[in-house]
């Protein structure tokens, strides 16, 4: 029997993985990719918040409506060109007492426009994850692992980028001469080759990034671990030292738990 | 049934866990389990604790003594480590403690003709000083201590508290006759109760820090574990 045993029932299990939510740091991530005629620049922060813990028996950690926070910076680059055609004015030529007198052609070659654009939400998702107990260095860590990569509902957050690069396109778009004409086409043209399927194939790559490997410390300890700290010249902290740890989710009981061993020595 | 049963967060803490916490305590904190007055001891220091010499009439500096306990070992319900027949066994929920007692006495003989020079030394040869100048010769003693106890709790608040021992009985084997056994039984649980009113098993140890403990139920004594239950 091992010389300690913690359990946790789920209502606890779900207070520990959200202090562990909280304590998470995701790095910023940044990329670039295809979005119709766009190419994109992105970066990307992301937070995880709340869900309900789910244990399964004998490794499993479910976490269900876990709330994935994130903050999108765009800079979208698109060259006109690639909706409406380049076009020359052909010479024009006037007869003039003195001659004629012929304009030049004149080629209009649209640019290309950047777009930035920023977009914060959040998407929930539903993912298991598996326990891992493991040493580093001087410490102990009980880790929860997410398996796999959860299906991400991006389809609101997809419509919403949609609508909102369509309005700063319009924006970006309506100095430009000439284009204030073809505006509405030239805006509904670049929203539609872009559709929500782009948006959503653009969006969760990027995404999913942050939910890969994603991974909560559950426990954190030294291997020397002091369980009394120094308490005057002549009471010295007390150290014991955690030998071995392992962790599993236990049903035997008839209740769900994740429970942690722990064996100590002097 | 589950191990958190009707509450949230269940510890358990085997008894072998309890012992190698004490090893720990008991060997950073050696103090804990030795008393000593004047002649042994001039302060107290890491490896033991000053105490009083006892005042007596006609010694000088009083009564040199010293107690030490070896550390103690504890065996939680149901009993694995026999007891002395006079103890009647372990019983739910309790525990019984082992640990040797040594007494020792600064046996000190001074000569009526060493107290008379006494007074008429200087300042720094009266008493307090002058039991170095009898002829004094520490004698000690040791004696298995088996008692019978009980976890007793302090807690402060989540997180925060702490898990003691009280001795209820206590038998010394092979002393005799009877009544200097029952008087030096007496003395010791007394001076035992009080040396593990200093040794306690703070929660953070009972749960290797994996979380902090709201104490909602326990410590109770069963399976050879120390189990309290709670939430986070």
């Amino acid at each position: 029997m091992p010389d300690i045993i913690a359990a946790v029932d789920e209502v606890a299990a779900t207070t520990l993985i959200h202090d562990a939510e909280a304590t998470l740091v995701i790095p910023t991530q940044s990329g670039s990719g295809s979005l119709g005629p766009f190419t994109a620049s992105w970066s990307a922060g992301a937070s995880v918040q709340q869900g309900v813990i789910d244990l399964i028996p004998p490794n499993v950690v479910r976490v269900a409506d876990c709330e994935l926070h994130y903050s999108l910076g765009f800079s979208f680059s698109f060259d006109l060109s690639s909706i409406i055609p380049d076009f020359c004015l052909p010479t024009l030529c006037i007869p003039t007492p003195f001659g004629r007198w012929c304009l030049p052609t004149i080629c209009i070659n649209w640019p290309t426009i950047t777009i930035p654009f920023n977009y914060s939400d959040m998407v929930k998702f539903t993912a298991d994850f598996t326990l891992d107990v493991h040493a580093v260095g001087t410490e102990w860590l009980v880790d929860v692992v997410i398996v796999g990569v959860p299906a991400l509902d991006l389809s609101a957050a997809a419509a919403a980028i949609l609508a909102g690069l369509g309005l700063a396109a319009a924006g970006i778009l309506a100095p430009i001469p000439f284009i204030g004409l073809v505006l509405a086409g030239a805006v509904l043209t670049i929203t539609s080759i872009i559709a929500i399927a782009g948006v959503t194939g653009f969006l969760g790559p990027i995404l999913s990034i942050f939910v890969a490997g994603l991974r909560f410390t559950v426990y954190r300890q030294q291997k020397h671990f002091e369980v009394l700290p120094s308490g005057g010249p002549v009471d010295p902290p007390v150290y014991i030292n955690l030998d071995a740890i392992s962790a599993l989710v236990d049903g035997s009981g008839g209740e769900d738990e994740l429970v942690l061993s722990v064996d100590i020595s002097a | 049934m589950s191990l958190t049963q009707a509450d949230h967060v269940f510890l358990g803490v085997h008894e072998k866990g309890v012992n190698e916490f004490l090893v720990a305590l008991c060997t950073a904190r050696p103090h804990l389990l030795s008393y000593a007055s004047d002649p042994f001891v001039g302060a107290t220091s890491v490896a033991v604790t000053h105490m009083a010499a006892i005042p007596f009439p006609g010694v000088p500096g009083g009564l040199g003594w010293a107690v030490s306990f070896s550390i103690p070992e504890v065996d939680f319900f149901p009993q694995t480590l026999p007891l002395p027949p006079q103890l009647p066994g372990i019983g739910v929920g309790g525990l019984s403690i082992r640990t040797k007692v040594t007494l020792m006495v600064n046996c000190a003989e001074c000569q009526k003709r060493d107290r008379e020079g006494a007074r008429g030394a200087p300042r720094d040869d009266r008493p307090g000083k002058d039991v170095p100048r009898c002829k004094a010769e520490p004698t000690e003693v040791s004696l298995d201590v088996f008692g019978l106890g009980r976890p007793v709790v302090s807690y402060f608040g989540p997180g925060t508290g702490e898990i003691g021992f009280r001795v209820d009985a206590i038998e010394l084997v092979d002393v005799t006759p009877d009544e200097l056994e029952s008087l030096l039984e007496c003395l010791i649980r007394m001076v035992l109760q009080a040396v593990l009113d200093t040794v306690h098993l703070p929660f953070r140890a009972l749960s290797a820090g994996a979380f902090t403990l709201a104490l909602t139920r326990g410590p109770e004594i069963s399976d050879d574990q120390l189990k309290a239950w709670g939430t986070v």
